[in-house]
């Protein structure tokens, strides 16, 4: 590789990781004000987290809201991805277009909607109302990531599975199961990453009751800097690169995201 | 044909509950959202006054605002973005897994973090200005933020990892022999690069335009914490008319302009852009 | 004992005709290929026979018992497809397994059945290797293990060699052929390869344009072509036009060739093409006088690949090829005027 590419390549790697090295820096510094250079060493941010009653707690409902919403939004789409493949039912593409939508449009129009039909409903900042924005929100990425997994399996394979003997549904549980699990898998880890992360759906729908993480800390800016912030950050980066790295050591990660072999 | 209407059956049961759920939580919240756009705060009937009192406003300039620095971040993007793909599809596969490993990660860092990571950064007594000043590009310290720069760099910096993945798998399936060609026939690698590669890479280029386009229209964290009132886009708006003006009504015929300029966007994007699907 | 009888069997897809109306029987233990060009319907034939396709009409009968509406799992066959279909989150050995499994056979037993399926296909040991790790012609034997395992009435491979190399190829085909007969397995190839229908087939069933063109023994099929399509298909030819004298006459340009056989379709009077094999046309020095059944022609290509030459030839505009043992070839040059012969045993008159 050239000298060009690879000092481009350095140079945005800077941009992407510099932001975040600040955040590690600052994460680990002992004292509660920001200094430059970094002033001492400590983990006690860290340990806020968990140590700190509201902190815990903004954590605990996100954990709890992301788990929800990740298990609805899987179960619900895999009947929809399944039929579409296997079947090829109009229905079931229509449905899972639909369902792909509110991921495509800007949250904020979606949660709006969702907070007029709450308020109709007169479910005030209920934990359900967290759960079902998110699940509607998230159901995008199992209804792609299965169909995905579902349309790499060849035909021939199915067919193969029937000409020696395997019925409908004996090729379903042989087969199309144990092929199709470790997508569902990756959906659901993007799924509870992504649910984890987000502000603006859980403010619209139970942020003034039901503080999540992303909430808390978007609360905690507004009153100035605190390290748990910079911790948190760090918590949550590591989080994420050890889910996707999970999901790469598991399953073909270009391949997953539309790379094709070469 | 016992086994096919078995099959429908069985469709008809399991596809009922989440074509339930969708239609209950998409459909249903977007007309709710429509009705009451048309509505008003003192229940003044039907009409269209939410739509008068948008085109009257500072909301119609703040409309503009968000489309200009919508389109300014997508360019800025995407031009960053269009050569790391190049070179990022030319690595090592296990070195290609570990940047989209790393990208999946940023992608999904909650916006309230990479905002605030900006804050630091360009905030008076850490990051970048000390930096300048230790270099002696700045003498005095000073905030960076709030600002308009802060704005288009933090939302250059969420948009970036999503350009990538909209790029990869068109940049993947590149035949690496033409830029060969190229070069063969006595073209530089920028060069080859950028009267080659970019022109066979038009479509998936334009595909991340408008879908960088679309996802900054929807910014709402970054213009609030590191822009000023000024710089808030008609996402940050819709939240502040309907949470703390309380005036829904209003917020919902907002999100609804919103919504019209997002579909056209998609609309676009289904029939010029390129399909995910290989 | 008949093996298969396929009868009447007619298929399309929307607007599109795939099959016309197909008749064929087969005795049980026969090798079968089926072999056309892409797009002949050959695959579709197969996937009817096997259920995974059904057929518009017609019925199929497998040893003596009508599966016409039987679905492919319970019709007891086994098939090779073309992509091979592994399962790719099974080892060799469950792939293997697979029917065996699905049958309730214990585990003991089907892991002994499966070491003996190993070792006749001469992969022994591999049991427990990923199927990705294989190569393609380990991939081949394994395939063919897996549909040999629940001793399948019939055995079904579609276009089999394909994913191999050339030299593989020959072998895997000399290797299935045995295979098959030690065996006595009713089999139908689809293929397109000719040379690989010559070297597996009892019958060859040419099909083109949706129809069959000709069933017969390789040799038949080559020597005695039914029609042009065959003849074309099933190796190389040198064609002349005419019209049919009698049974063993064709006037071509105004003379008359003689000729060893025609068709039985042909009736006197008809417009034929006579065909004779570019092995069987012979060259000889132009200077000689003229012999019967020979047109001039010049010299245009000579080819001499050792073992045989190869000499291209203009005819008045039209390219002729023989190809000759080298001691039998005459000396000639490019450029030079020859004469051709047509040996009238070797010249066979068929539709144009």
């Amino acid at each position: 590789m050239s000298r060009t590419s690879l000092s481009y390549l350095f140079l945005f790697a800077l941009f992407c990781m510099g932001p975040l090295a600040v955040i590690f820096a600052v994460s680990v510094t002992e004292a509660r004000a920001l200094t430059f250079p970094p002033q001492g060493f400590s983990f006690r941010w860290f340990v806020e987290i968990f140590s700190d009653e509201a902190w815990f707690t903004a954590l605990r409902n996100s954990v709890l809201i992301a788990l929800s919403a990740a298990t609805l939004a899987t179960f619900l789409a895999l009947p929809i991805s399944y039929y579409a493949w296997r079947h090829g039912l109009r229905f079931a593409k229509a449905l899972a277009a639909l369902g792909v939508l509110p991921f495509l449009l800007p949250p904020v129009i979606l949660s709006l909607g969702l907070l007029l039909l709450f308020t109709s409903l007169t479910w005030h900042g209920y934990f359900i109302n967290g759960v079902l924005a998110h699940t509607i929100y998230l159901i995008a990425l199992p209804i792609v990531i299965v169909s995905l997994g579902l349309e790499s399996i060849e035909r021939s394979v199915l067919e193969a599975g029937s000409t020696l003997g395997a019925d409908d549904a004996k090729v379903f549980r042989t087969i199309v199961v144990p092929l199709t699990v470790p997508f569902v898998i990756t959906a659901f880890a993007f799924c509870i990453v992504l649910s984890l992360n987000e502000y603006i759906i859980m403010l619209m729908t139970v942020g003034f009751t039901y503080e999540t993480l992303p909430i808390k800390i978007f609360n905690a800016l507004r009153y100035g800097y605190s390290p748990v912030l910079a911790s948190v950050a760090v918590m949550f980066t590591l989080l994420n690169i050890a889910v996707f790295g999970a999901v790469a050591v598991f399953s073909d990660l270009p391949k997953l995201l539309g790379a094709t072999e070469r | 044909m016992a086994s096919a209407i078995r099959a429908h059956v069985s469709a008809v049961v399991l596809l009922a509950v989440p074509t339930m759920v969708v239609v209950l939580l998409s459909v249903v919240p977007i007309f709710f959202v429509f009705s009451d756009s048309l509505g008003g705060t003192a229940n003044e009937g039907v009409g269209l006054a939410n739509y008068e009192r948008f085109t009257t406003s500072i909301f119609a300039k703040q409309t503009w605002f968000s489309i200009t620095l919508a389109a300014l971040v997508s360019i800025v993007s995407v031009g960053l973005v269009a050569p790391f793909t190049y070179l990022l599809t030319g690595l090592p596969k296990t070195w290609q897994s570990l940047w989209l490993i790393y990208l999946l990660a940023q992608i999904s860092l909650s916006e309230v973090l990479i905002a605030f990571a900006w804050q630091i950064l360009l905030s008076n007594t850490t990051g970048i200005t000390q930096v300048f000043i230790w270099s002696g590009l700045m003498t005095s310290t000073s905030s960076l933020t709030p600002s308009f720069g802060a704005v288009v760099v933090a939302l250059t910096y969420l948009s970036v990892p999503f350009a990538v993945l909209v790029l990869y798998p068109s940049f993947s399936r590149l035949d690496r022999r033409v830029v060969e060609a190229a070069r063969t026939l006595g073209a530089s690698s920028v060069r080859a690069f950028m009267t080659i590669v970019l022109p066979m890479m038009t479509k998936p280029i334009m595909t991340a335009l408008m879908t960088l386009f679309i996802l900054n229209l929807g910014a709402i964290i970054v213009p609030q914490i590191l822009g000023r009132p000024r710089h808030w886009t008609l996402a940050v708006h819709i939240t502040d008319q309907a949470l703390f003006q309380f005036n829904t009504a209003f917020a919902s015929a907002l999100a609804i302009i919103l919504l019209i300029l997002s579909a056209a966007m998609l609309v676009f994007l289904r029939r010029y852009g390129q399909t995910a699907s290989r | 004992m008949s093996g298969l009888r396929i009868s009447a069997v007619s298929k399309s897809f929307g607007q599109f005709a795939a099959l016309r109306d197909i008749d064929l029987d087969f005795d049980s233990g026969e090798l079968v290929t089926f072999l056309g060009p892409s797009g002949c319907g050959k695959t579709t034939l197969l996937r009817i026979v096997s259920g995974l396709e059904t057929a518009d009409t017609g019925q199929i009968v497998l040893k003596g018992e009508d599966v016409t509406y039987r679905p492919t799992h319970l019709r007891n066959i086994g098939m090779v497809f073309q992509s091979l279909a592994m399962f790719p989150h099974l080892t060799v050995a469950e792939n293997i397994a697979y029917g065996l499994r699905l049958r309730g056979m214990s585990r003991e037993k089907s892991k002994k059945r499966v070491g003996d399926l190993l070792e006749l296909v001469q992969l022994p040991g591999i049991e427990n290797n990923s199927v990705s790790t294989l190569s393609g012609g380990q991939k081949q034997r394994v395939a063919i293990a897996r549909a040999l395992a629940l001793e399948p009435d019939l055995f079904l491979l579609d276009e089999p060699m394909s994913a191999l190399d050339a030299n593989l190829r020959d072998d895997m085909q000399i290797e299935l052929r045995k295979l098959q007969q030690s065996l006595g397995v009713t089999t139908i190839v689809v293929t397109h390869d000719q040379t690989e229908a010559m070297t597996l087939s009892d019958t060859i069933v040419v099909l083109g344009n949706t129809c069959v063109q000709q069933v017969g023994s390789p040799i038949e099929i080559y020597k005695m072509p039914k029609n042009r399509f065959v003849a074309e298909f099933v190796g190389a030819g040198n064609f002349l036009l005419g019209v049919l004298a009698d049974r063993s006459t064709v006037t071509v340009g105004g003379e008359s060739f003689r000729i060893g056989s025609a068709a039985p379709d042909v009736s006197v009077g008809a417009s034929v093409t006579v065909l004779c094999r570019p092995e069987e046309l012979v060259v000889v020095q132009g200077d000689e006088t003229v012999l019967p059944n020979s047109l001039p022609a010049k010299v245009t290509f000579i080819r001499d690949i050792g073992h045989t030459v190869e000499i291209l030839l203009d005819l008045k505009g039209q390219e002729l090829l023989s190809i000759m043992a080298p001691r039998d070839c005459p000396d000639v040059r490019v450029g030079q005027d020859v004469n051709v012969r047509f040996p009238p045993e070797h010249c066979r008159a068929m539709l144009a």
